[in-house]
């Protein structure tokens, strides 16, 4: 990075400031536009119980309203995981999903479409649903990964397992769905594709609480990041008890990655690409700065990208990857 | 002050150093020598506690470093590793600011009382000029005192530095010396860095610890250079060398008669 240019903390309110408030305007772009673009004062009436259309208030409320807050959670808890992958890692490209938790949720995800019905079973009789099977699928793996974690000291061969595990699985994925019927392996490579639509209000209940809970435990892990920017063995010089910041690290990115993934599938590039863009707009790789900047920035990409999938109806894995593989080319081109 | 008692290590299967007892004391200076691959590093990092495969005890001002919480630790001994650190994204007072971190609450919020140490941190390494400067932007040697800096940040009476000089050019190094024997004396501290550098060991350190298959001789200076160790271990042919001067120098033959 060469950042010269000195940034006082007012300038960095300011920047919080003007991303919050486009956080806003894209927040209600995002109610307005879809099937039906609607205006911004019948989308207002709606939110507030005033004078519009019984079908128009179903919309926004039951539809809109609740994929937007889908949209500004899924972004912010990717990001954050992002985040905090790349710091544990030392690695500017890794992201929410090098600990497995994706090919976890696939696999879990495949068992249910593709699994249970070569056994006879119907997936839908089982009862649980697919974010069901995802978050059982990448719990198994994350347990799996902790396990590792707390007997291996270097996080390299953490990352290495990481990766072997996830292909591991993704062969018995593609086994699944060699052997599997259209119909069900056409839900599945929907599923992988990714959507913010799919989360009912009840769901959110859910959602909202783990995310959050999720970003709580982000920003207690602050000073154990900054410690980390300097390597294991610093952090470790400088009083930091490693295996309980791995564990609270990874906890905080299974309940951020793990419930996105779970509800809305494996989203790409949003986790890996949000915390270069943050740290670029604000020119810190202090945590404290980084965290909030990445929910931000995360929430405000995902939206945008939600609009664009709204508006020319396509899949929102293809924007996010759109938008997001520049970055990556960015990130790599300028390291050299 | 810094105690080996019965201390044993190995590096695989082979024993590096076997039944060493050392003491160093406060306000001294220490060169760390020995041949590559001897054990100096794997030394330091064990008292450090960044290795803990080693028998007998380490302590440090008292305490069995075994017994010791992180935090305890890191408020008696700071380490500047071999490694490059160079993080894009933090100003040089940034940095020395996480020296701080054993004594700052959980965000690693710093007070008045924290800064003032960060600054006088800063300039007891001459680096107070860069407070605000990003460490993408400068040197090695800079970048060096920074994690310095950032090590008397912590405010211990400890402080092991694995080859602090081998980044350094001679005038470097030399000031990187100086800087550490005017922080052992002045502030009663207990340094020890690893080094080859000979004719810095002899000139500006109090004593010297010599790694000798699996041995650790230590002495002061003066003695040292008497031993006759330091000809052993470092003389090859075709090189002499003087332990009053304190450098290889070749020998000037005159095998054309």
């Amino acid at each position: 990075m060469n950042i010269s240019s000195h940034w006082n903390p007012a300038r960095r309110t300011l920047l919080f400031i003007f991303i919050s408030a486009a956080c806003l305007l894209l927040f209600a772009l995002d109610l307005c536009v879809g099937d039906v673009n609607l205006p911004l004062r019948q989308v207002w009436n709606a939110l507030t119980g005033g004078d519009c259309p019984r079908a128009t208030a179903a919309i926004v409320l039951g539809i809109r309203l609740v994929k937007a807050i889908v949209a500004v959670m899924a972004g912010a808890a990717l990001g954050v995981s992002g985040l905090q992958m790349q710091t544990l890692f030392r690695n500017p490209l890794a992201g929410p999903y090098v600990l497995g938790i994706s090919s976890g949720a696939g696999l879990g995800v495949a068992l249910f479409l593709l699994g249970a019905p070569l056994l006879g079973a119907s997936a839908w009789s089982l009862g649980f649903g697919i974010a069901g099977a995802a978050w059982i699928g990448s719990a198994a793996v994350l347990v799996l990964m902790a396990v590792a974690a707390a007997r291996l000291r270097d996080i390299l061969a953490l990352l290495v397992l990481g990766m072997m595990l996830s292909s591991g699985v993704s062969a018995v994925v593609q086994i699944l769905q060699y052997l599997s019927k259209d119909d069900a392996l056409k839900a599945y490579v929907i599923w992988t594709m990714g959507s913010l639509g799919e989360v009912t209000s009840d769901q959110l209940l859910i959602l909202v609480p783990a995310v959050i809970a999720g970003l709580v435990l982000a920003v207690a892990t602050v000073k154990p990041l900054n410690l980390l920017l300097f390597g294991e063995e610093y952090a470790r010089t400088m009083g930091l008890n490693l295996r309980k910041s791995r564990a609270l690290i990874f906890a905080s990115t299974t309940l951020l990655a793990g419930t996105i993934t779970a509800y809305c599938g494996p989203i790409g590039f949003i986790g890996l690409a949000m915390p270069h863009v943050a740290r670029m707009l604000f020119g810190s790789s202090d945590h404290r700065v980084l965290i909030p900047a990445t929910v931000l920035t995360g929430a405000a990409v995902l939206l945008i990208c939600d609009v664009i999938s709204k508006a020319f109806v396509l899949p929102i894995n293809a924007i996010t990857a759109l938008l997001g593989i520049p970055v990556v080319v960015w990130i790599v081109l300028r390291r050299r | 002050m810094i105690t080996l008692r019965d201390f044993t290590i190995g590096f695989g299967r082979r024993e590096l150093l076997s039944h060493v007892d050392a003491s160093f004391s406060d306000g001294c200076l220490t060169a760390l020598l020995g041949r590559n691959g001897t054990g100096k590093s794997t030394m330091l990092r064990a008292i450090a506690r960044l290795n803990t495969a080693y028998t007998g005890t380490v302590t440090i001002d008292g305490a069995d470093t075994a017994t010791l919480s992180g935090i305890e630790m890191a408020r008696r001994l700071a380490f500047v590793t071999t490694e490059r650190t160079r993080i894009p994204g933090l100003t040089c007072a940034d940095v020395v600011g996480m020296g701080r971190a054993p004594y700052t609450g959980w965000s690693g919020h710093l007070h008045p009382t924290d800064h003032a140490i960060v600054a006088e941190a800063l300039r007891s390494t001459g680096m107070q000029d860069y407070a605000e400067r990003y460490m993408q932007s400068m040197s090695d040697g800079e970048c060096q005192r920074v994690m310095i800096a950032r090590a008397l940040a912590q405010d211990t009476a400890n402080l092991l530095l694995d080859e602090p000089t081998s980044f350094l050019d001679m005038p470097n190094r030399y000031q990187l010396a100086t800087l550490l024997r005017r922080l052992a004396h002045d502030r009663g501290k207990c340094i020890i860095f690893s080094t080859h550098e000979l004719d810095i060991a002899l000139h500006i350190c109090d004593t010297i610890a010599l790694v000798d298959n699996g041995r650790l001789h230590h002495l002061p200076t003066r003695d040292m250079a008497d031993s006759g160790l330091l000809q052993r271990l470092f003389a090859i042919e075709g090189l002499d060398f003087d332990p009053l001067r304190g450098f290889l120098k070749t020998e000037v033959r005159s095998d054309f008669g």
